[in-house]
């Protein structure tokens, strides 16, 4: 079991602070980190692959600096990029090849993963088609394929589920999660119902920063009391949807029904209702003054 | 007098009496040190199933795509054909030292337009968090594509001293000096932001470069001996450039600046 710990990592760029004063470690488990676009994610999960060096703080790796540990650490990670690179040309084989020819595999043990991973990822009858012929979903599929090469035990992954459609995202949810009994998974999503479902914690970033962390329960615990359900008019909803934060809005023949996510009863009628991860999402990534 | 094997273990048995030991501790410390030597069996296993260095840059070139060394390849061909094309013609030695110089700093430009080509661009990110990263890549091909450079700045240097009987510190400072200058121009439109369109900056640097030879080439006496305090000074200058361009280059890379498209 490894322990990856993040103390006070800050990353700076001329104009902004991409990521502030995160403090944290992460053990065996599966991580779900959210938070909207330019909050920080992919630049603090290019921070724990080493592929950038944080501008403070330290990243330690079993009490190890990770920078200072250099292939040692590599060798126990799979990054799936964001907009994860390819060569056109290269068909799903070879790339696999390439990349196991990276993670420093020996040929043998890197063909029968290939092997294993063409068939996991569904891709077996495609493997000698070349990549610039794969749609969004498929080369995700052959993103995921090269993450998990080496057996990681630190696994990475950027948006993984972006472009898979529903049942690829229940199949990959299915993986992910055993991958996460004995290894540090961490994925960054816009979908909520992803991590909901396979993270063991959560973690939302704002502006850079680890605003809040827990489970599930305790995420959608403290949105408790802060759900409700407003039917109104076509005008009332609209201007509800401007002094609120609406995390849903369904017609209902003449009315609206509104999601609303308020501290305070938002009207008279208002209903309350259970929370869910979204809108605990939502109450924590809203300005005070929003909610 | 020495004590005896009993004497000692005694003195060890009443030490070790004196000495309170917390058995959770104990059974703390001997489980931290399981785990520790569990760990250390799984890195060495690890280890084991890792290819050494040249294995891995075998296998490498074995899979990665090779068009860009074949026009790396084609262009020194192309140059020795072309230099030997004007040799049957017939030129003056101050047009083929031109030339030369041209060549060496196109043969520089290309072999740094590779690194872009292979390694750059969206491929880098990924690239950056493998066992052999981005950055031992380009190292790698940067030692790779300067032996395969030496040698042909090499022969370049033999033709124009035997052919043309050029004093050896005088091809020595033609070559070199356009080959460091134009390598540094590379190594800093390599060194660019990220996601900006290198491969027009290369090839329009090293079209404005050659033109920019061709001229120092018709000044008069430029290539007399009592121009090579001036030739020495820039090529300390392109050196003293070249390497600090590498030096930011791979500072660059290392705070993953040049590697992450956005």
């Amino acid at each position: 079991m490894h322990e990856l710990k993040l103390m006070d990592v800050w990353k700076r760029y001329k104009d902004k602070d991409a990521v502030r004063e995160v403090d944290y470690t992460f053990t065996n488990g599966v991580y779900g980190l959210l938070g909207e676009n330019g909050a920080g994610k992919t630049t603090l999960m290019r921070l724990i692959c080493s592929v950038m060096q944080p501008t403070e703080g330290k990243i330690c790796c079993d009490n190890l600096e990770i920078s200072g540990m250099g292939a040692e650490y590599r060798k126990l990670l799979g990054y799936l990029p964001q907009d994860f690179g390819f060569y056109p040309d290269f068909t799903a084989e070879r790339f696999l090849r390439y990349m196991a020819a990276l993670k420093a595999l020996p040929k043998d043990d890197a063909e029968k993963r290939i092997e294993e991973l063409l068939t996991m990822v569904e891709l077996k009858n495609v493997r000698r088609k070349k990549l610039k012929t794969f749609s969004g979903g498929m080369l995700r599929r052959i993103g995921i394929a090269q993450t998990l090469l080496n057996n990681p035990e630190i696994l990475v992954l950027d948006e993984p589920t972006a472009g898979l459609d529903p049942k690829e995202r229940v199949r990959f949810r299915n993986i992910i999660s055993s991958l996460g009994k004995d290894r540090i998974v961490l994925l960054s999503t816009h979908i909520v119902s992803d991590i909901e479902y396979i993270a063991d914690r959560i973690l939302i970033m704002k502006n850079g920063e680890l605003i809040q962390e827990g489970t599930e329960a305790e995420l959608t615990g403290k949105v408790k009391g802060h759900v409700w359900k407003c039917i109104v008019s076509e005008k009332e909803a609209e201007c509800l949807g401007q002094r609120f934060v609406v995390s849903n809005m369904r017609s209902n023949g003449e009315n609206i029904e509104l999601r609303v996510i308020s501290e305070k009863q938002p009207m008279q009628e208002a209903e309350l209702l259970e929370g869910t991860l979204e809108d605990a999402y939502l109450y924590e990534t809203q300005s005070a003054e929003e909610t | 007098m020495t004590m005896g094997d009993s004497e000692i273990k005694n003195l060890f048995v009443r030490a070790n009496a004196q000495v309170h030991i917390d058995e959770a501790r104990k059974q703390k410390t001997h489980q931290a040190m399981m785990m520790e030597m569990e760990k250390q069996e799984i890195n060495k296993q690890r280890m084991e199933m890792m290819m050494s260095i040249k294995n891995i840059l075998l296998q490498q070139f074995q899979y990665m795509d090779k068009l860009f060394f074949y026009i790396y390849g084609g262009l020194i061909c192309l140059g020795i054909i072309f230099i030997a094309v004007l040799q049957y013609i017939g030129v003056s030695q101050n047009e083929i030292i031109t030339v030369c110089m041209a060549g060496a700093g196109i043969l520089s430009i290309t072999s740094i337009g590779v690194i872009d080509k292979m390694f750059f661009g969206k491929m880098a990110e990924l690239g950056a968090s493998c066992y052999f990263n981005t950055k031992q890549c380009v190292a790698a091909w940067m030692v790779m594509s300067g032996m395969v450079n030496v040698v042909v700045l090499f022969l370049m240097a033999g033709y124009l001293n035997g052919f043309w009987r050029v004093g050896l510190l005088q091809v020595g400072l033609y070559i070199l000096t356009p080959y460091l200058l134009s390598g540094m121009i590379a190594l800093g439109i390599l060194s660019m932001e990220a996601g900006r369109k290198h491969s027009f900056l290369f090839g329009i640097s090293g079209v404005f470069l050659s033109i920019g030879y061709g001229i120092i080439g018709t000044i008069p006496r430029v290539m007399t001996l009592a121009a090579m305090w001036i030739w020495t000074a820039v090529f300390i200058l392109s050196l003293l450039l070249f390497v600090i361009q590498i030096k930011r280059l791979f500072n660059r890379m290392e705070k993953g600046d040049v590697l992450c498209m956005n």
